[in-house]
């Protein structure tokens, strides 16, 4: 009797558990319904526009054409020069937003005098509307702005066409740089102060040196914040159009001519299909990129996560 | 258990939170909700046009005129002159709309004298009158009489003093607006004052009105408004006592002056400048709603000269004649009814940049003639709230919108064409727009029944998507000395021509860099476009030679009101060409008349293609929707406009052959001048005169021609340029102009050297053209 009543416990409480385990899925599921409608609504089910809209002869007719539209764009002038002048463009911009915003964010570790004010003056680009950076850097680059007449001034004597020559990447650059430099650097602070003072401790006592420190420790310990840093660089880099737009309109040279110019342009002819494919030929790129950046980010920083 | 019922309510909050959400994102559901089982109670309004009952017969303009109207309370009144062998008189007609009574009071004006303004003296019942009289003795006197409510002169105002005053100061003297306020006083509104007086003549104030004043009225409060421009529209309380005005801001740059009320509590009334919709400006809560769209009640809202509103069940407007409109030079009531009550009838949308008054009046006309159909203008660019510091954006806001909604299926069933906005070529390309051709054929309509080079023109690779109701040519008229003396000619030809002009001659009048670059390329420059692989060659030596020859021409022209015009220029030999808008036929021989003694040739637009002329939509041209569900109703519309008789029409020839013919047949009927006996005037050699048009131009310089009835050598000279006239899409050329005009500036302005601009054009050029093929 005894055991079958110790049997009949342990089945009561093995059903119990189920039961309690069903319920919290349950209950898990509908906590998670509204976020996942939201997701759907909002970012799966446009994409699936966008997919449908990319397979189509026009967004009238909606005649199902398969992949031409893609054979298409990839054939076509323009959208090679902005895949070649974005990537040539993301090539430059995010090596040297993730490195000098690095340097930045070490330098203002140390006690430096106006730390917190050099802090400040490299935030304070986030914090002014676009359209008004882009008229300081119209006033600044314009063929008749301060940096030819400072170039003139220096005895430079032909003056840089700068937004409708090649040089023109460069101002977009510059511009990128001082956008971002500053959201990085403290992204970079933040995970700096986050390494263990202990292991910093024991590396000095041990003798090792600020190289050896900052590459085995400081280094290690940031590499998640690398990796989102870079991630948000990267997608801020194909964001650029919105400066180069504001600067140099619709049909600039086609030294500064980016994917986004080609898709707002496709937009404005109403041509959906084309921009349809440009951008899922741009999604497909950057789930790749993004996709390499997590791989090594897995090799070099599992070590030290947790 | 607790836990299980808190968390039950926890997630039925969530999904009935997320359910009205989403609900929200539905444009449908608002009307759902509005129509739902919970708000059975609350009923939709809607407002139609009532005749007003004056119980008096219509006066006719052979009987008299009517000149004054005016609104207080739920008076309405105006003033009609009746002719009289003796002396014409005046009838002051005031409507009581709550009694629906009507009393007419007779005025004598003084001998020569006329009422050129009247006002209502705000008394209650016993109202009566405030007239703005004019004489002339040798000299314009001005006065204002104050009449009882039995027409009884109480008190005359001579206003000498203040037309003097006037007239030293605008060198001449007028007053175009007169209010009596319920303060007693008399306000009267001159170009950029207002002047108040009391109804002694006593000079109570002066207010200076930046810019020029527009209209003044009474608010609901009593006081005196007063609408001006400065900047955009305006509108501001007149305070005599500080003699000030304290401007009233309700969120709109531009209205129509005629209707806009002042309501008691500070709202506002008001209808916009395109004449589509009245609004209310709520001042309590700062929002403003669309009252009506005139369209609705088969009015055409361009024409609406004055709104009255008395409140929020009854208006009144006054409208101007015009033949389109049923309810002509007179004022109509405006009435708020249940939805119920009327009758219901498909919607179709016509969707447009800008509306415009013959747009009106083809729309009104189909509506009226219509049982099943109704057609609503939808507008994108909105003028009443425009920001013209950021216009660009807000047309280019504008555009896409339109785009959207077009592709949507939301838009449009019937669209509006024109040379600015969305391009004809996106629309055509992105499937948008329906071959009209098979409706045409269908009503009748087939291509030889049009004017078949227009249509043809119009055609591209075999559609029409798009049918004007008129059509006008422009060409170039020019020395044959100098353009040759055959039509039609490349860029290269022109600017040979242009470069080696005979000393002392120009090429056009008021000529500029800009200008000529344009006169150029606008029609030329696919000359240097290869459209078989899609690249150009803006960096070759010929189109660097026509920037240089731009270069050469000033940079503005000074405009000269003393020196001598273009046909004086012309036939001094001072100038060689002319450009033409022929919209009607007489433009044949004025051009003959300014090239008089001339040998010269329509030689047309360089790089344009057939002859060089021109063929341009005049007016609307109206395309269906691919989308729309209504195609049918919507293709009876665009029939509908071909023979529609409009107010403003006749800047352009009919598009329809028979149409055209009857114009060319009335243009040239042979009429004489005939004596008190109806017998022909006859010349010195015994033939009859001609009767003239009666029409004529005249110039700053004094040259002037005074028009002959038109002859078949007009009728030909039509033909000879209509043969081999091009039609182009000006909105499908824009963005390559752009970047040129753009680019060359910095050319003529001396900081780019030829080959530095030429060679961005190129880059441009090649990237625009790359990314369309």
């Amino acid at each position: 009797m005894r055991v079958i009543h110790k049997k009949n416990t342990t089945t009561s409480s093995k059903q119990k558990l189920g039961r309690q385990k069903r319920k919290v899925k349950r209950l898990s599921a509908a906590f998670i319904a509204p976020s996942l409608l939201g997701v759907l609504a909002f970012f799966f089910l446009p994409f699936a526009v966008v997919i449908a809209y990319s397979v189509v002869d026009n967004p009238v007719s909606m005649n199902f054409v398969g992949l031409d539209n893609f054979t298409r764009i990839l054939k076509n002038a323009a959208f090679l020069r902005a895949v070649r002048n974005t990537l040539h463009f993301s090539v430059i911009a995010v090596p040297l937003a993730v490195g000098l915003s690095l340097l930045l964010a070490l330098v203002l570790q140390w006690k430096i005098p106006l730390r917190s004010q050099f802090r400040t003056f490299f935030l304070s680009p986030m914090m002014v509307p676009v359209a008004s950076v882009v008229l300081v850097w119209q006033v600044l680059f314009d063929y008749n702005g301060a940096v030819n007449q400072w170039l003139a001034f220096l005895g430079v004597e032909n003056k840089v066409d700068w937004l409708k020559s090649s040089q023109g990447i460069f101002v977009i650059v510059i511009l990128f740089l001082w956008k971002n430099l500053g959201y990085n650097m403290i992204l970079f602070m933040a995970a700096l102060s986050n390494i263990p003072r202990d292991l910093i401790e024991v590396a000095v006592l041990e003798k090792a040196s600020q190289f050896q420190i900052f590459w085995h420790i400081k280094l290690r310990y940031m590499t998640s914040t690398l990796l989102f840093v870079t991630i948000m660089s990267l997608i801020n880099s194909f964001k650029v159009f919105r400066e180069v737009y504001l600067l140099t309109g619709d049909n600039p040279t086609d030294w500064i001519y980016m994917l986004q110019h080609y898709m707002n342009n496709m937009f404005r002819k109403l041509n959906y299909q084309n921009l349809s494919a440009a951008a899922i030929l741009m999604s497909l790129f950057m789930i790749v990129v993004i996709g390499i950046l997590f791989l090594i980010e897995n090799y070099f920083g599992k070590d030290v996560e947790g | 258990m607790k836990k299980k019922t808190l968390a039950m309510a926890l997630l039925s909050a969530v999904l009935l939170v997320s359910v009205f959400l989403f609900a929200g994102c539905s444009s449908d559901s608002v009307e759902n909700m509005e129509s739902g089982p919970d708000d059975e109670e609350e009923i939709s309004y809607v407002y139609v046009l009532e005749d007003l009952d004056w119980g008096v017969e219509e006066g006719d303009n052979d009987s008299g005129y009517y000149s004054s109207y005016g609104c207080y309370g739920h008076q309405i009144f105006r003033t009609y002159t009746v002719y009289d062998e003796d002396r014409d008189y005046v009838q002051l007609q005031v409507l009581d709309l709550d009694s629906d009574s009507v009393k007419t009071t007779e005025y004598m004006p003084d001998q020569n004298s006329y009422i050129s303004n009247a006002a209502i003296i705000p008394e209650g019942d016993s109202a009566g009158f405030a007239l703005l009289e004019t004489y002339y003795d040798g000299e314009t006197h001005y006065s204002v009489k104050l009449l009882d409510g039995n027409g009884a002169v109480v008190n005359e105002i001579p206003l000498d003093d203040l037309m003097s005053w006037l007239e030293e100061k605008y060198g001449y003297a007028y007053i175009s607006e007169m209010v009596f306020g319920t303060d007693g006083y008399i306000y009267l509104g001159s170009e950029s004052d207002v002047i108040v007086l009391d109804t002694e003549g006593v000079w109570v104030a002066q207010i200076g009105i930046p810019n020029w004043l527009n209209s003044l009225g009474l608010s609901g409060d009593g006081r005196v408004y007063a609408t001006y421009y400065d900047s955009g529209y305006q509108l501001a309380f007149v305070d005599p006592e500080t003699e000030t005005l304290q401007k009233l801001d309700f969120g709109v740059t531009s209205f129509s002056s005629g209707t806009v009320n002042v309501l008691e509590d500070g709202s506002v009334v008001y209808g916009d400048s395109s004449g589509l919709n009245m609004y209310r400006y709520d001042a309590q809560s700062g929002e403003t709603e669309v009252l009506f769209d005139w369209v609705s009640l088969d009015v055409v809202g361009y024409n609406v000269d004055a709104v009255y509103y008395l409140d929020e069940d009854n208006l009144v407007v006054k409208v101007y004649d015009y033949a389109a409109n049923s309810y002509s030079d007179t004022m109509a009531r405006v009435v708020r009814r249940e939805s119920s009550e009327v009758a219901e009838k498909i919607i179709l949308t016509l969707a447009l940049f800008f509306t415009d008054s013959d747009t009106q009046e083809y729309v009104v006309a189909f509506n009226k003639a219509n049982d099943q159909y109704r057609i609503e203008i939808k507008t994108y660019l909105d003028y009443t709230t425009i920001d013209y510091n950021n216009y660009m954006t807000y047309y280019e806001d504008a555009v896409t919108r339109m785009q959207n909604d077009l592709v949507s299926g939301e838009g449009a069933d019937i669209i509006m064409l024109t040379d600015y906005g969305v391009s004809a070529g996106t629309l055509i390309g992105s499937g948008l727009l329906e071959d009209l051709i098979p409706y045409l054929d269908e009503r009748g309509y087939t291509r030889d029944k049009f004017v078949t080079q227009v249509y043809d023109a119009l055609m591209e690779e075999g559609k029409l998507y798009s049918l004007p109701v008129e059509f006008s040519l422009s060409t170039v008229y020019a020395l044959t000395d100098v353009a040759g003396t055959e039509p039609g000619w490349t860029l290269a030809e022109a600017a040979e021509a242009i470069q080696n002009l005979p000393e002392g001659m120009q090429w056009m009048q008021y000529e500029t860099r800009s200008n000529i670059l344009n006169e150029i390329l606008t029609y030329g420059y696919d000359s240097f476009i290869n459209e078989e692989d899609n690249t150009c060659s803006f960096d070759s030596e010929e189109f660097k030679a026509l920037l240089e020859l731009a270069a050469a021409f000033p940079e503005e022209y000074e405009y000269d009101m003393e020196g001598a015009s273009e046909p004086t220029m012309i036939q001094n030999g001072q100038l060689a060409a002319s450009e033409a808008y022929i919209y009607d036929l007489e433009e044949f021989q004025l051009y003959r008349a300014i090239f008089e003694g001339k040998d010269y040739i329509a030689v047309g637009y360089p790089g344009l293609g057939g002859n060089g002329t021109l063929i341009s939509g005049s007016g609307s041209a109206y395309a269906i929707s691919s989308r729309s569900e209504y195609k049918d109703a919507a293709a009876d519309f665009i029939v509908s406009t071909l023979t529609a008789d409009t107010t403003w029409g006749g800047f352009g020839f009919s598009i329809l052959q028979e149409e055209l013919d009857q114009y060319f047949e009335e243009e040239t009927a042979v009429e004489y001048l005939l004596d008190e006996n109806g017998e022909p005037y006859l010349d010195e050699n015994g033939a009859p005169v001609l009767s003239g048009t009666g029409s004529g131009i005249g110039y700053q310089d004094g040259w002037e021609y005074w028009y002959e009835p038109c002859t078949e050598q007009d009728i030909e000279e039509f033909y000879e340029l209509l043969n081999g006239a091009v039609a182009v899409n000006a909105a499908d050329n824009s963005e390559i102009l752009a970047i040129i005009e753009e680019e060359a500036e910095s050319f003529f302005s001396g900081q780019k050297s030829v080959d530095d601009v030429a060679a961005i054009i190129q880059n441009r050029v090649s990237l625009y053209l790359s990314e369309n093929s």
